[in-house]
């Protein structure tokens, strides 16, 4: 199970995940302007480099599996586009960008890791359940629900751009590796309690990884 | 339920008939006598936010807004989706507002687990989903967004249980603690007493209201379990004026005498303002929940001029029985022909008026008709299951100090209130509720200072 990360290719929705693609897609298009403004949270970190890009509606998937998700909305307010290549997290071993593709041959929705994510200038470019996201594998700690999480991403000039997510309960984005995929079968369900079971017990219960502090 | 079955003897302007009449006018025009009308009895929606609409009551805001554009609203937006109540400021939303037509008020308790850490935590995923939803936003984690974009003037307020003070390590207010037995009247039930955190929710829009429960519910999951869920109602948004006394299912108005912005007394009562009181925490307050059962059976062989005498009000308008009009002062001393006291020695109002200069509390509360099914019959005096239907009161009361300012109030309730032969207390609870916070901090923030 330990290794079975490094395996990773193409990880595929799960039907559930499917039908939370199709929801949020519809929602994203009427929220966004209302979103991009939403000043109140608390989760929302600041921006910095010049505020090139802007970090809102931040947020990690809590739990404690092997891996978790960032998401949020990420706005390009500089002139030129931000070609992201990396990202990284002091709770994760490997942080990855990942994205979904629908596989032309099977019209399957699957889930890969990307080279780069790039944001046109005054793009709002969305990192959400069934969609893009920020991928948290080979995790140290368990994330409780409230926890901030600090994820770094790296664009292809070197520069850094620093957000934080708070952790929440999330019953959805329950990711599952692809049949006939590298990943074996007892990877799939071993992912499956990571991603889906687990996030349904407390997350304050105890749990055998230490707590994310 | 007619609203008022008989002529109004009063001209009032708050409350006779032809004001009523054009109280759907205040939502398009800005015609004065709406304005006039909401402002008698306006109260202010927090002390710190944004635009106008704070220090107004909904119907004034509205009309201010009206107001202030010279061309008319938008014919295609409907009231309710932009009326929000702001969220930040140094007291709690919810309290002062004046109270819109549905409530719930959910009490959880925490799981054994819970350390300082997990409570900060939880405060503040709550605070954050609160104030999205609270300004008609989507917080972060909603799958379902499109709910979350009617505000309806929804309120999202938090209330302490004794608990959460033992997990912050704080000294709790002195007050915090299940209220006296009144062992005369109360039949409590386990299942509506008590809780370590309340949520209290309130709106126009019932399907806004739901959201919110669901969204915060989820949140609190991991945190605790649901202990009790009360929910309840008023007229509808656009049934009645801003800031008119509301009705419960007795036909009573309720809540006459309640402390209001404009006499200061609500910074007095309610904010602890008042030279005998100390708000616990700044901006700080307390709500008692009283759940009332009412027997509307024994009610209803309760005839007009019996149930006037036990309240010592007027049932059209809720004017005193000394009194023409709604707000007049009653006068305790008057006595008729035959040398009897106008107000009865067991009326309520007599019972209730206040022997102390703190004796007052801020009530807004909310009816309940809970579902029934295979019922039949009547419910006789002091039962409270029975009969065709399953009623009472959600007693609801805001104050600085319960001890001083609630429990003298009911204790001479409990000793002698006509209203007792009609209804039945059937759970209580207490909670502190902490100040506002401002963008970036979270409510219950100074437990953590």
């Amino acid at each position: 199970m330990l290794n079975m990360n490094n395996k990773i290719i193409a990880p595929a929705l799960s039907l559930l995940a499917l039908g939370s693609l199709a929801l949020s897609g519809c929602a994203s298009s009427d929220n966004a302007a209302d979103n991009s403004s939403a000043s109140a949270s608390v989760s929302v970190s600041a921006s910095n480099e010049k505020s090139d890009l802007e970090f809102t509606q931040t947020w990690v998937k809590a739990g404690q599996g092997e891996m978790t998700a960032a998401f949020g909305d990420v706005t390009n307010h500089s002139d030129k586009a931000i070609k992201l290549v990396s990202a990284e997290s002091s709770v994760s071993d490997m942080t990855q960008l990942h994205t979904t593709e629908i596989d032309p041959k099977t019209g399957t929705t699957t889930m890969k890791q990307v080279d780069s994510m790039t944001i046109e200038p005054g793009e709002t470019f969305k990192l959400e359940p069934g969609g893009n996201h920020i991928m948290l594998m080979d995790m140290k700690c368990s994330i409780p629900a409230g926890h901030t999480v600090k994820i770094t991403l790296k664009d292809d000039q070197g520069k850094s751009y620093e957000f934080e997510g708070q952790a929440r309960d999330y019953s959805g984005a329950k990711e599952e590796y692809a049949p006939g995929e590298q990943a074996s079968s007892s990877a799939s369900m071993d992912s499956q309690m990571n991603m889906g079971h687990s996030m349904h017990g407390s997350s304050e219960s105890a749990s055998a990884m230490p707590t994310c502090s | 339920m007619s609203h008022s079955e008989q002529p109004l003897q009063g001209t009032e302007n708050s409350f006779s008939e032809t004001a009523k009449a054009e109280q759907h006018s205040a939502q398009a025009s800005a015609s004065s006598t709406p304005l006039a009308g909401a402002s008698r009895r306006a109260v202010v929606a927090g002390t710190v936010g944004l635009g106008v609409g704070v220090a107004a009551t909904l119907g004034t805001q509205t009309a201010l807004q009206s107001a202030q554009k010279s061309q008319p609203k938008d014919e295609a937006q409907p009231p309710l989706i932009g009326q929000r109540v702001p969220f930040f400021g140094s007291r709690q939303a919810g309290i002062e507002t004046p109270a819109p037509t549905y409530a719930s008020f959910v009490a959880v308790d925490l799981n054994n687990g819970i350390d300082k850490d997990g409570l900060e935590r939880l405060l503040r995923i709550l605070t954050d989903d609160a104030a999205h939803l609270t300004e008609g936003k989507t917080p972060v984690v909603d799958q379902e967004p499109e709910l979350a974009q009617v505000a309806a003037s929804l309120t999202v307020t938090l209330g302490f249980g004794e608990r959460i003070f033992e997990i912050a390590g704080v000294k709790k207010p002195s007050w915090l603690q299940p209220l006296p037995a009144f062992e005369k009247i109360d039949q409590l039930q386990q299942q509506w007493n008590d809780g370590d955190l309340l949520l209290q929710f309130c709106a126009d829009d019932r399907l806004t209201l739901a959201h919110a429960q669901r969204m915060l519910l989820k949140d609190v999951r991991s945190f605790g379990r649901v202990r009790w869920v009360q929910e309840g109602f008023r007229r509808a948004y656009g049934s009645e004026k801003p800031g008119q006394t509301m009705r419960n299912l007795f036909g009573q108005l309720d809540g006459t005498v309640n402390p209001t912005t404009e006499a200061g007394t609500m910074n007095e009562y309610v904010w602890g303002e008042a030279d005998s009181l100390t708000p616990w925490e700044d901006g700080g307050t307390s709500v008692i929940i009283r759940r009332i059962h009412m027997n509307l059976d024994t009610w209803d062989q309760a005839d007009r001029p019996a149930r006037e005498d036990a309240v010592g009000r007027k049932l059209s308008n809720g004017a005193p029985l000394t009194g023409t009009n709604e707000h007049d002062v009653a006068d305790l001393s008057a006595t008729n022909e035959l040398g009897f006291n106008v107000i009865a020695p067991y009326a309520h109002i007599r019972r209730a008026s206040a022997q102390k200069p703190e004796e007052h509390i801020l009530r807004r509360g909310y009816n309940y008709d809970m579902p029934v099914s295979d019922a039949s019959g009547f419910s006789e005096h002091g039962q409270t299951s029975g009969g065709v239907s399953n009623s009472g009161l959600i007693f609801a009361s805001y104050q600085a100090d319960p001890v001083k300012q609630f429990v003298p109030i009911q204790r001479r309730l409990a000793e002698l209130d006509m209203l007792n032969t009609w209804t039945v207390p059937i759970g209580s609870a207490v909670f502190a509720i902490p100040g506002g916070c401002q963008p970036g901090g979270f409510i219950g923030e100074k437990l953590f200072a």
